[in-house]
């Protein structure tokens, strides 16, 4: 151990004088050896000092930038999130006007003047949907509401530019409805979870799982040969008529955008 | 006296390494550092190395624009290799490589120190202590494995089987 501290006193002591020589050497013209050794002493502080500010400096200025960075890149998420949802609007709305293109083309049949309104609101359960048309577009009570398959509803309340729509699966709607073969007239009514019950169906009917059936006009509101509902079950019962369930042939759950048959002559007029 | 003009004849050597023509990379290559290198393999803590401190000084003399510097580097120099190799027990020329390359950063970075109070310090990059730690001990590894060939012994056996 001493012989270790001897080694490192030694070694420092001849580093020390070999330093002095060395500033010695390099001592300007119009200084003293000693003035050189206090230079010697006094430049590795000055020069830490000097490195210590700066590194301070370059790390404030760091810091500086990595807080603008981070605005920076704050921003851009936002104007990305901004964009993102543009984008899925625009999506919606390209959708939408698919949709729209569908609905007028759909039912080529029914040569009537029209209007076409996207969906705002919905609630399946209550058979109620709102829509983006009202009495200013010409929409007024009991107006047929159709979707590219078929029949939606009738509007029950209309607002200036919205109206409110009873579903054809609402339990309190009713639409006169007659197979595709003519063979059958009956009655839609909602059974309230999204299908149909037909009633009234006399038991000697001939009606297949699959028939379509169509509106026959008989209740005043519907122009008749519009799709409703295609039938789903179909079953004896004990009374004179049939128990038969159906689906509605318009896909409501799913439709964005309808057309309102603001022409169609049967129409009652109720404000 | 033979080791002192092998020892002279080495800084003349490393001088020319850093002679017009020759590729700048070459002055990373250390050629004294077998001589720090050798002694203290054979006795790694022999006391303070004095040799060391006439080698830097000669260094000084050749190469540096201070006498004085040179001594501290590559006394430190020394001073590391001998505790270096007083702990690791391998006397292979992968050991002489090691230490050659470990003299040859702690020479470089005790320099840089010296002249740091004098103004003369230049920033030591870690690209240059790499590659001078790898040629110096290049160099000092291949002092090693020829010392380890033993070629006098070897010599010595030849002649004594021509002679049977």
């Amino acid at each position: 151990m001493t012989a270790v501290r001897t080694v490192l006193l030694r070694s420092l002591l001849l580093w020390l004088l070999l330093e002095l020589i060395a500033a010695a050497q390099v001592r300007r013209a119009d200084e003293t050896v000693l003035a050189s050794w206090v230079r010697a002493a006094v430049a590795p502080v000055a020069s830490a000092a000097e490195w210590l500010t700066t590194a301070g400096g370059d790390l404030r200025e760091g810091l500086r930038d990595t807080a603008r960075l981070a605005a920076e890149v704050g921003h851009l998420r936002g104007e990305l999130d901004d964009a993102e949802t543009r984008i899925r609007l625009l999506e919606e709305d390209r959708a939408a006007l698919r949709e729209a293109l569908d609905v007028a083309v759909a039912m080529p049949e029914l040569d009537t003047p029209s209007v076409v309104a996207r969906v705002t609101w919905r609630d399946l359960a209550g058979g109620v949907m709102q829509v983006s048309a009202g009495r200013l577009e010409g929409v007024v009570r009991d107006t047929v509401v159709v979707a590219p398959g078929g029949v939606v509803g009738r509007v029950i309340r209309t607002a200036p530019h919205a109206s409110w729509v009873e579903l054809v699966t609402r339990a309190t709607a009713a639409v006169a409805v007659r197979s595709a073969d003519g063979g059958a007239d009956a009655l839609t009514v909602g059974a309230g979870n999204g299908t149909l019950r037909v009633d009234y169906l006399p038991r000697r009917s001939e009606l297949l799982r699959g028939t379509e059936l169509l509106t026959s006009g008989a209740d005043g509101i519907y122009p008749p040969g519009l799709p409703v509902a295609q039938v789903t079950a179909v079953r004896e019962s004990a009374g004179a008529f049939l128990e038969v369930t159906a689906n509605p042939s318009a896909a409501i759950a799913d439709t964005r955008v309808v057309r309102l048959l603001t022409g169609w002559p049967g129409r009652t007029e109720r404000p | 006296m033979t080791v002192a003009v092998l020892v002279v004849l080495t800084l003349v050597a490393q001088r020319m390494l850093g002679a017009p023509g020759m590729p700048s990379w070459l002055t990373g290559l250390l050629l004294p550092m077998a001589w720090v290198v050798a002694p203290r393999i054979r006795t790694p803590l022999a006391g303070f190395p004095m040799a060391a401190v006439a080698l830097g000084l000669g260094w000084d003399v050749l190469l540096e624009p201070v006498i004085g510097t040179g001594g501290i580097a590559w006394s430190a120099a020394a001073l590391a290799v001998g505790v270096a190799a007083a702990v690791v027990a391998d006397r292979s020329p992968a050991t002489w490589f090691g230490l050659g390359a470990l003299g040859g950063v702690v020479m470089l970075g005790m320099r840089s120190l010296a002249q740091l109070p004098l103004g003369l310090a230049t920033p030591l990059g870690a690209v240059v202590l790499i590659r001078s730690a790898l040629l110096t001990g290049a160099w000092v590894g291949l002092v090693g494995w020829i010392l380890a060939l033993d070629l006098p012994a070897r010599w010595s056996r030849h002649r004594a089987r021509r002679l049977h």
